[in-house]
């Protein structure tokens, strides 16, 4: 190689020091660019297939060609075993709760039972152990007093709570019995494809410590209704600010969910994201990574505060103006691709809605979501809708800074800027997530 | 203003194979001159089309209309310098008034005007920011006020102007370079070799490590949250938060100019250096001329000095500050709280005046001389002010900064571990910004040493480390939204 590439040196200054040829300067870029995407062929693909509907530019198609051509160089060396577990190496690196936050949101490494504040529930109070919502979520955690301080939602994105001796969170009085679909899976390059025929389990870190104190328990028994999911439950949560926030509810909800038996769960959030704006942060091709890197069984979605504006393309293209039927077509099928995603990896969908905000013009625009949000998760055989609204909003579904606890005191509910939950409240519906969880997942403790 | 983290920006896959490609043709149509610079336009219009092609066509009307300007600026046609030139200039800023700031103007007449009970229903217009467009509008601006002034001797032909408006390593985040330092280069068809290889390979090494595994993940885990709930965080969260960003907009801003110097430095042209240690600065006129250095001194050239600079007293001097650095704040965004930043730094400034005028330059607040204490002193406060300063950067309004300072201010205490890569990460940092000049000297004569071979192998070695460490999706670089 020192033969090939000719580096003159100067007799300039020290600030010089060598010249070279063009062509030295031209191979070795190529050859780190060349090695890069062969190393990383994977990623590659991942990044560079997943970008706004399919159209690709001239680099990009030159960028997988490359990439799918080191793929099936390493699949006929034999050496594809290597970067599998090489990639796993790094997965499980930047997974590692003590390292890295991985793809959970906020911090994570907590060890089970510590409390974030004074405020926040026991780990005690946590969802009781029987399955029958109907009874139980009435006082698991949704905050309403032994006095009858029920809410009553009159938002017409959801449907009216019934007022007595029924649970507040038993909303789904039309809700059908969700069999777990059995679809064929959409098809990757082929390289890619080719690639993860090799089980390629998920990062041998666990993601949660306190998942790992859980796994060295028994099994669980089997699911008492054969519709139910059994464990183990790989659980993906990902959404806006709700997800990512600590405090918010993605952090509650996580920690909950890992009081029950064989589940894990991987929590991705990001601030200020959403559906609409794919220019700002591409949801789209982030699932779709997600989904292939933990291949979850169980998925939970929370979309919708932040896209209350235009729908937009990858690259920054109006694709519908906000408000208007063109806007809610091109919102539906953003939401439909997010679920197809995961119902192609056979995983249920559980797509939660939002809750009403201080702003009254918000609120009203994240109503018309959260029936968006509805319709088209009701349209999935494998997708369920969860409506957060009523658990966080007065007796008469309106905006309140505060909500009672269990104890019938009031207490503060939302942040200072009358969207994002309080501890508490974040524990609040988490429970009453996970009550409704629970009627399509063996969830034990 | 949203940004884009899709598209052909620097750290992507689909650039590096763009730019091998256009390296190896740059340096091979260089024997054949006007080629090669049909190929530096094309290709500079390739890589913008490659986000909106209607953007492109923004690009290419103001390049032609400025050109125009330009032109019977040079000629002096009709007697009229001074009109173009400010006709020329309202136009251009007008342009970026209408895409940066209309929606800010609709909002706040509505709301003015709500207020008064009149009910006004301005069109939405829904505008997309072309990217790169303060930049390049900026470019365009400082060529022509150049050449009002007597500073290009010789007029550069269209094709010249719409490359030097278009070039691909500084069209979408700068450095903001100057019509007589580029064209000169592109007369002289660019450098015959590569002049500082290792030092060009080393910055886009350091532009990528510093986007990728520094900036990236204290934005996605720290500073994103923090800013975004302070009041649900640990009043520590809050401290490292603001100290981290203080990192992050310096590796996410330098890191873009880092990897954009070397790009063009490996086809053979010079751009100008846009940071130089900002935060070792011991004041905050230091810190201004070491930070962003291609836009402050555009600020300082065409808005400062023509205001009348220091030449007009004291009192003159310091409004004169105080409207430069809130047209900067204006620059970056017409919320609230860019605003309040410039503005605040222009209070920095002036109250830097006005100590140096009292003690008559002997202060401890200077580059050189005093105590060591002194000098630490300075530092640290120096430090601490542009911190502050850019709080009310990042936040969603001054609201949101005042929470953040009482939450620093007014401990919380609140069990929230914190893993130790951030630690790691910010301690890293620190000792980047202390050390940079002297880690990318070492390592520009470590690799003189190696055998060439071995060089490769750890560029590329190198190279791939630093994707692998990175997260899976890449937040968009800052200044991409400005």
């Amino acid at each position: 190689m020192a033969e090939v590439i000719k580096i003159e040196i100067s007799n300039g200054s020290k600030n010089q020091g060598r010249k070279a040829g063009p062509a030295a300067a031209v191979f070795v870029f190529f050859l780190i660019a060349a090695s890069v995407i062969f190393y990383d062929s994977r990623k590659v693909l991942l990044w560079e297939t997943q970008r706004e509907n399919g159209k690709q530019t001239l680099f990009q198609k030159g960028a997988i060609a490359a990439a799918e051509t080191s793929e099936k160089i390493k699949n006929r060396a034999g050496i594809s075993g290597f970067f599998e577990k090489e990639n796993e190496f790094w997965a499980g690196l930047k997974e590692s709760p003590e390292f890295f936050s991985g793809t959970r949101g906020q911090y994570s490494g907590l060890a089970a039972g510590s409390d974030w504040d004074s405020q926040a529930v026991p780990k005690g109070e946590a969802p009781s152990d029987d399955l029958d919502a109907g009874e139980n979520a009435e006082t698991a955690g949704t905050g309403n007093s032994a006095g009858n301080e029920k809410t009553v939602s009159k938002d017409p994105a959801e449907p009216a709570l019934p007022e007595n001796g029924e649970s507040a969170t038993d909303i789904r009085a039309e809700a059908k019995t969700v069999p777990i679909a059995i679809k064929e899976e959409k098809p990757l390059p082929e390289a890619l494809a080719t690639a993860t025929t090799t089980p390629a389990p998920v990062a041998a870190a666990p993601t949660s410590t306190r998942s790992l104190a859980r796994k060295e328990e028994k099994p669980a028994k089997p699911p008492e209704s054969p519709e139910k999911l059994a464990p183990p439950l790989k659980i993906l949560i990902i959404g806006d600010s709700f997800v990512a926030v600590g405090g918010g509810l993605g952090d509650p909800l996580e920690r909950t969910l890992l009081n029950y038996r064989g589940v894990t769960v991987a929590r991705k959030g990001r601030v200020s994201s959403g559906l609409a704006r794919q220019d700002y942060f591409n949801w789209h091709s982030t699932a779709l990574a997600l989904a292939e890197q933990h291949n979850p069984n169980v998925a939970i979605l929370m979309f919708g505060s932040n896209d209350t504006q235009a729908v937009t393309a990858a690259n920054g293209g109006i694709v519908a103006g906000y408000g208007g039927k063109n806007w809610d077509r091109e919102y539906k099928k953003r939401l439909a691709e997010m679920i197809d995603i995961f119902e192609r990896k056979k995983a249920k969908v559980f797509v939660l809605g939002l809750p009403c905000m201080r702003n009254a013009n918000l609120s009203a625009q994240i109503a018309h979501i959260n029936e968006l949000i509805k319709s088209e998760a009701l349209a999935h055989k494998n997708a369920e809708f969860i409506p957060v609204w009523n658990l966080v909003s007065d007796k008469n579904g309106n905006y309140t800074d505060y909500l009672p606890d269990a104890g019938g005191r009031k207490k503060l509910a939302r942040t200072a800027d009358g969207v994002h939950f309080q501890y508490f409240t974040g524990y609040l519906v988490s429970s009453a997530i996970i009550d409704e969880l629970g009627k399509t997942l063996f969830l034990k403790k | 203003m949203e940004t884009r983290n899709e598209s052909m920006i620097f750290p992507t896959f689909e650039f590096f194979a763009f730019f091998a490609v256009a390296l190896a043709l740059n340096w091979f149509l260089k024997r054949w001159p006007l080629a090669w610079r049909l190929f530096l336009l094309i290709a500079s219009y390739y890589f913008y089309s490659v986000w909106d092609v209607r953007l492109l066509l923004v690009l290419f009307f103001l390049s032609l209309f400025n050109f125009a300007s330009g032109y019977a600026i040079f000629r002096n046609y009709l007697q009229e310098r001074k009109f173009i030139l400010i006709l020329t200039v309202v136009c251009d800023l007008g342009t970026l008034a209408v895409f940066k700031y209309y929606d800010f103007f609709r909002q706040s007449a509505e709301s003015l005007l709500g207020r008064l009970g009149f009910f006004a229903d301005m069109p939405l217009l829904e505008i997309i920011l072309p990217i790169g467009l303060s930049f390049y509008l900026f470019k365009i601006i400082s060529f022509v006020a150049d050449v009002y002034l007597g500073k290009i001797e010789s007029y550069p032909g269209f094709l010249d102007f719409a490359i030097y408006v278009s070039f691909f390593p500084q069209l979408l985040s700068g450095p903001i370079s100057r019509g007589r330092e580029f064209f000169p280069q592109l007369a002289a068809g660019g450098a015959e070799k590569i002049d500082r290889p290792y030092y060009y390979f080393t910055l886009i090494m350091l532009g990528l490590f510093k986007k990728i595994c520094l900036s990236s993940y204290l934005v996605l885990n720290l500073t994103d949250d923090a800013f975004a709930v302070p009041g649900n965080h640990s009043s520590l969260i809050i401290l490292m938060a603001v100290f981290a960003y203080s990192l992050v907009i310096y590796f996410d801003l330098s890191s873009y100019s880092d990897m954009a110097i070397g790009f063009a430095g490996l086809m053979g042209f010079r751009l100008p250096a846009n940071f130089d240690a900002p935060y070792l600065a011991r004041n905050i006129q230091d810190f201004w001329r070491r930070w962003h250095i291609s836009l402050s001194a555009w600020i300082r050239d065409y808005i400062y000095i023509p205001l009348g600079g220091n030449r007009k007293g004291e009192a003159r001097k310091c409004a004169n500050l105080m409207i430069a650095m809130i047209v900067m704040g204006l620059w970056h965004g017409s919320a609230g709280h860019y605003l309040f930043w410039g503005g605040f730094q222009g209070l920095g400034l002036a109250a830097h005046q006005a100590y140096r005028t009292r003690t008559r330059g002997k202060m401890i607040f200077g580059r050189s001389g005093g105590s060591r204490i002194g000098k630490t002193a300075a530092w640290l406060l120096t430090f601490l002010f542009i911190t502050a300063g850019w709080v009310f950067f990042r936040s969603e309004s001054v609201a949101d900064a005042f929470t953040i300072f009482s939450r620093v201010i007014h401990p919380v205490s609140v069990s929230e571990p914190v893993q130790l890569y951030l630690f790691l990460a910010i301690g890293t940092g620190f000792l980047l910004l202390a050390f940079e000049k002297q880690i990318i000297d070492n390592l520009c004569r470590l690799q003189e040493r190696l055998p060439v071979s071995v060089w490769c192998f750890l560029l590329s070695a190198l190279a791939i480390s630093i994707f692998k460490l990175g997260p899976d999706t890449l937040p968009a670089f800052i200044y991409f939204s400005f």
